[in-house]
């Protein structure tokens, strides 16, 4: 048996997410005043960020691996987590019962079980950081329960999808484990490509997708997304619809590559139905919602359906897309919370959408960037959400998945409806009340100019981040060509 | 090709006022108001200046810009111009203008928002008639959805939201299909170079499916006769300016997209479909025709009148041969400016006595009679008077017809007929017969209506009058055009 | 042999029956116990395969920890059984298609499974002649998987930590009646 090497400079960034939230949670108690709690978690990720940039690539044994990949993930997720945590910061200011130093280390918790996720070599890791965020999260998304009625409901339904979702991936562990007699990817792919177990390991990929839809909130496991959404706090909820959800697709592309990538073609067809049927439900449950959140929730349905499509090509380039769809979807899904956490601070009442009649007569800046981000996730050029959508839909077509495409744009005619009635009702009706201006706090604009900046730059110009994403996924080729 | 270009500088100018137009607190109108005026003046300026340097004996494309823009699908940043696009271009610019002027009254809230969609709309039209890479067009295209939509539904009258989601739907939905194609080509040939592209063959079924795709989407925004249902409420639902947008430059972008496009692109669907089209387009015509005569809605009547005349255009289109082509263009050109006009006046009436219903009114001649005047020019003017732009438009449409096929040539000319009963009848309906209580004592016209108005009286009779320059702009391109077809 | 088989039928008709029973009986106290049947079944089957720590672990943990929890609960939340009984019908017909559904899965994806050739016992990563099965799983937890062990142990961490987060909210609130 060989011992393991224990490169403990490969863990860096993950340890310092980690001792800042045991920090935040041991010190919390003494602390009078909250902001400290804030600003530790500023530093640790501006740190964090320093750190990726200088983090040498190596393992720590076998499970765990820092490599161009992962670490350009959890680049773009630090940035992600760095707007999350200025829109929480107004947000707990606003909601004074929340501001807990806690609410941070559950937060650096979750983050941290993500970068286990993305950087794990196993299946078994994979599934502890999994667990690890979610964990975290059911706490988060239960955190108002003294002054939400549903927030327990919530969480409780999240939990349970979770414990399905653990189930099946217990299931699909187990399958692997008898069928390769191994729970790391290189030996997976190993027996893999040697020509036999292709049937035990495709029977052992249903569940594995299923474990991850539910995660993903795909039809049919989709039920706990809108509960959960509304009963959390809103930055809880960019947390879940962007950051882990860009995490668990990155992490489905790693296992795509490295683990299953002779099957391609075949998973990709298992994951079409799934696709398509999130994208037409989310489309047509979201057209009769009157809360924004619950909206909102639906519309992530619709996009994790657009996102997913990326992955049927089976082709590098078309990974790359589902990437950039995440992230296109993750920064209007900022600059839009970034405006409702505004909203919900002039009024509680107004993220039912009929509230917001005439909104923009009052408010005509935040009418204007809301529309912004309505159009960006309707997709509508010239902003990211068009851009985002036209490249998977290349992606298919070179697929030859003609009528796929055809059917997920025509879905998304009937799915910019509820984007336009936001609209309609912001701009269109005659609004009854006119709400007090208040303060807005530096934080919420820094973050509403960058998300804008970067939903209208990635609509105009997306050739360098595209860029960026592709040479991670390139590296992954070139590995995958040396081994055979 | 280094450096900025005029068609880039065409294009973004309008950028500048936007910006200048956030910086503005929206308490000062006149400022706003102003500096829209300003920066859509020096557009049209520059779009003149396009003109005049155009040379009209060179087929190819001109004023070229092409700029590496999305590497990974080998995407460019292409503008250029021919004599198929280059009369569209100060077109655009021009009908800006005088939305602007014509608005500068009429629209009494939020203000700065209205002009900043004015000058979107400006560089979306603009993209979609001077770029080349269909990528680039696309996105023009669908960007524009995103103004009218705003100006349908927040300016609009009392049935605007109901009409601008239909707008928007209908549109979306027929563009959807164009990007499928768009796709298909690009990943068949690699490029979305449009130069590129001119030319190549494709297997036939797949042309026929590609052809389809196409033109579901021009068709739709033409619009042709079972896919026309979105522009009677959207023409009549949107503001004066939303109205001459749609009619002036929205549903040409239809027919632009026809010439550019399906004509070099699928030569052998084009063919296939011509008679279908044609058929299509004289039911259009005498269709629409038909309906104007029951509206009793000003705008509505306007607007089904528009969708004959569109009728004729495609008419020309799929006449294909160079007169029937050349008519078509012309046409558009002309049914931009009279049907805008009309409009203009129909917006005039409107601000005084915020009714639409042809009842309404009857004897304004007598009252108003200045407006009187410069109704009865564009009235004459749709009807296809000789001496007015209509006139040449049609009769050119008609003759490339009849090469084509004499039947439905006798039954499209009906239509002018038709035209002619329900442009003179509303005429009558609403200036003559006894003057009713309601068009007394109406506001003389203002300054900027006047100029709109006079500007649009002397285009008329500048094309009715002399059209060879215009007819010589497109002649060059318009034959090499016809060279792709078999 | 035949004694072999006849004990492995014992111990599986002993983890399905309550297993089933578990779920149609309409006392929840009743449940928990038939739960606590089944883990029992669990357990010594675990042992006649050859895996001793893990029946400890089992009987420890699940029946000697959890089923206690379980019960505890049960009897703090004083469910009436008619009520369980009725909310696990109304759902029913939905639920019911779902369910068969993904039992038609799982049945049509074990008979295929099945099919294949079993080639479990090669891949036991040691030798038990060489050391017990807990010498070696701790070898292998404190070696190979030390890093999902740790991992493990985070995941523990975090699980106390929230529950702590959430009664210390509830705590400040009522004033300390917790």
């Amino acid at each position: 048996m060989v011992t393991p090497s224990l490169n403990f400079g490969s863990l860096a960034l993950e340890m310092l997410l980690l001792f800042s939230g045991i920090f935040l949670f041991l010190v919390d108690h003494f602390m009078k005043n909250k902001n400290y709690a804030f600003w530790v978690s500023v530093l640790t990720v501006i740190a964090s960020l320093f750190i990726l940039l200088f983090i040498p690539f190596g393992d720590f044994t076998k499970a765990f691996r820092v490599d161009f990949y992962s670490s350009s993930i959890k680049f773009l997720l630090t940035i992600g987590f760095f707007f999350l945590l200025f829109l929480s910061y107004p947000y707990l200011k606003t909601f004074s019962a929340l501001n807990f130093g806690e609410y941070y280390g559950l937060l650096f918790f979750s983050l941290f079980g993500a970068y286990v996720m993305i950087s794990s070599q196993d299946f078994l890791t994979l599934f502890l950081g999994l667990e690890l965020m979610s964990v975290s999260l059911y706490f988060l998304i239960a955190s108002q329960f003294l002054y939400k009625r549903h927030a327990l409901e919530g969480s409780l339904k999240y939990f349970i999808a979770g414990a399905v979702s653990a189930t099946f991936y217990i299931l699909f562990l187990c399958i692997l484990y008898y069928a390769t007699g191994s729970i790391y990817f290189e030996e997976v792919i190993k027996k893999l490509s040697q020509g036999h177990l292709r049937g035990e390991l495709l029977v052992s990929f249903v569940f594995f997708l299923g474990a991850f839809s539910i995660k993903l909130s795909l039809v049919p496991f989709h039920m706990w997304a809108p509960d959960a959404y509304e009963s959390s706090p809103l930055p809880i909820v960019v947390f879940l619809a962007g950051i882990v959800k860009f995490a668990l697709l990155a992490v489905l592309i790693k296992v795509l590559i490295l683990a299953f990538s002779p099957l391609k073609l075949e998973l990709g067809k298992l994951i079409i139905p799934f696709a398509l049927f999130s994208i037409l439900i989310g489309s047509l449950l979201a057209i009769k919602q009157d809360n924004l959140v619950r909206l909102l929730a639906y519309s992530s349905i619709a996009h994790m359906g657009f996102a997913v499509l990326g992955l049927t090509s089976g082709e590098f380039s078309g990974y790359g897309f589902s990437l950039f769809y995440m992230f296109v979807y993750l920064f209007t899904t900022i600059g839009t919370f970034a405006l409702l956490i505004y909203f919900i601070k002039i009024n509680t009442h107004l993220l039912n959408i009929n509230n917001l009649a005439g909104i923009s007569k009052d408010f005509p800046l935040c009418s204007f960037l809301f529309l912004i981000f309505l159009f960006s996730l309707a997709g509508i050029p010239p902003t990211g959400g068009f851009m985002a959508k036209f490249y998977i839909f290349v992606m298919l077509i070179k697929a030859k998945y003609i009528a796929v495409a055809l059917l997920a744009l025509l879905i998304s005619v009937i799915g910019a409806y509820p984007y336009l009635r936001v609209i309609k009702v912001l701009y269109m009706d005659e609004g009854l009340i006119h709400y007090k201006k208040k303060s807005f706090s530096i934080l919420l604009t820094l973050t509403l100019i960058v998300a804008t900046f970067i939903t209208l730059l990635l609509g105009i110009y997306p050739k360098p981040l595209l860029d960026f994403i592709q040479r991670t996924l390139f590296l992954y080729l070139s590995l995958q060509f040396f081994q055979f | 090709m280094e450096g900025l270009g005029i068609l880039s500088a065409i294009l973004w100018l309008p950028l500048l006022g936007i910006l200048a137009l956030f910086l503005i607190p929206r308490e000062k109108e006149e400022l706003i108001k102003l500096i829209t005026l300003i920066t859509v003046l020096l557009d049209f300026i520059l779009s003149l200046i396009l003109l005049l340097k155009f040379d009209y004996s060179n087929p190819a494309f001109q004023f070229v810009e092409k700029r590496p823009w999305l590497d990974i699908i080998n995407s460019f940043y292409f503008l250029g111009v021919d004599g198929i696009s280059i009369l569209f271009v100060p077109l655009s610019t021009l009908v800006t203008l005088l939305c602007v002027l014509i608005s500068w009254y009429s629209i009494e809230e939020k203000i700065k928002e209205f002009y900043l969609a004015l000058l979107f709309t400006n560089i979306a039209m603009v993209g979609v008639f001077i770029s080349l890479d269909l990528l680039l067009f696309y996105i023009f295209w669908e960007a524009l959805l995103i103004p009218m939509y705003l100006i349908i539904g927040i300016w609009g009258g009392p049935r605007r939201i109901y009409s601008t989601i239909k707008f928007f739907l209908y549109t979306f939905f027929g563009s959807i299909f164009l990007l499928v194609a768009i796709i298909y080509l690009f990943l068949t040939f690699g490029t979305f170079d449009y130069t590129f592209l001119v030319g190549k063959a494709l297997p036939f079924h797949v042309e026929k499916l590609l052809f389809l795709g196409f033109l579901i989407a021009f068709a739709v925004k033409v619009p042709m006769w079972p896919l026309h249902t979105w522009l009677p409420d959207a023409h009549t639902e949107a503001p004066t300016a939303g109205s001459v947008i749609l009619a002036g430059i929205l549903i040409k972008l239809g027919g632009y997209g026809m010439v550019r496009f399906l004509l070099p692109l699928f030569p052998q669907a084009t063919l296939f479909f011509a008679k279908l089209i044609l058929i299509l387009s004289v039911i259009a015509i005498i269709y629409a025709g038909l309906a104007c005569l029951w509206q009793e809605d000003l705008k509505r009547l306007i607007a089904y009148s528009s969708v004959s005349h569109m009728g004729f255009i495609t008419l020309g289109i799929f006449s294909l041969n160079p007169i029937g082509i050349k008519g078509a263009l012309l046409q558009m050109i002309n049914h931009g400016i009279v049907t805008g006009a009309l409009f203009m006046c129909v917006g005039v009436i409107y601000d005084r006595t915020h009714s639409r219903a042809i009842k309404y009114y009857g004897g304004l001649a007598s009252t108003f009679p200045l407006y009187a005047a410069l109704f009865m020019v564009f009235t004459l003017a749709s009807i296809g008077l000789p001496g007015t732009n209509g006139f040449i438009g049609e009769f050119l449409i008609l003759q490339g017809a009849f090469l084509k096929d004499r039947f439905l040539v006798v039954l499209a000319a009906t239509g002018v007929i038709i035209g002619a009963a329900y442009m003179l009848w509303l005429y009558q309906r609403v200036f003559f017969e006894k003057p009713s209580a309601g068009v007394y004592n109406l506001a003389p016209m203002r300054w900027n209506e006047l100029t709109a108005l006079i500007s649009m009286v002397f285009l008329v009779f500048l094309i009715g009058l002399y059209p060879n320059p215009f007819l010589d702009l497109m002649r060059v391109s318009v034959t090499k055009l016809l060279t792709n077809l078999p | 042999m035949i004694l072999e088989m006849i004990v492995f039928i014992y111990l599986s008709l002993g983890m399905i029956i309550p297993g089933i029973l578990a779920i149609i009986s309409k006392n929840p106290v009743h449940a928990v116990l038939w739960v606590l049947v089944l883990i029992l079944h669990q357990a010594f089957m675990l042992f006649t395969l050859g895996s001793e720590f893990l029946t400890a672990v089992q009987i420890i943990v699940y029946a000697g920890a959890v089923i206690v929890l379980f019960l505890f609960v049960v009897y703090m939340i004083n469910l009436k059984r008619e009520e369980i009984w009725k909310v696990f019908v109304k759902k029913s017909p939905l639920g019911f298609v779902i369910f068969l559904i993904f039992i038609f899965f799982f049945l049509k994806s074990l008979t295929f499974l099945t099919a294949l050739s079993p080639h479990f016992k090669a891949h036991l990563p040691y030798d038990l002649t060489q050391g017990t099965n807990l010498w070696w799983i701790a070898r292998y937890l404190f070696t190979h998987f030390l890093f999902q062990f740790e991992l493990v142990g985070v995941l523990l961490l975090v699980v106390v930590l929230g529950a702590v987060f959430l009664l210390r909210k509830l705590k400040e609130v009522e004033g300390g009646s917790l």
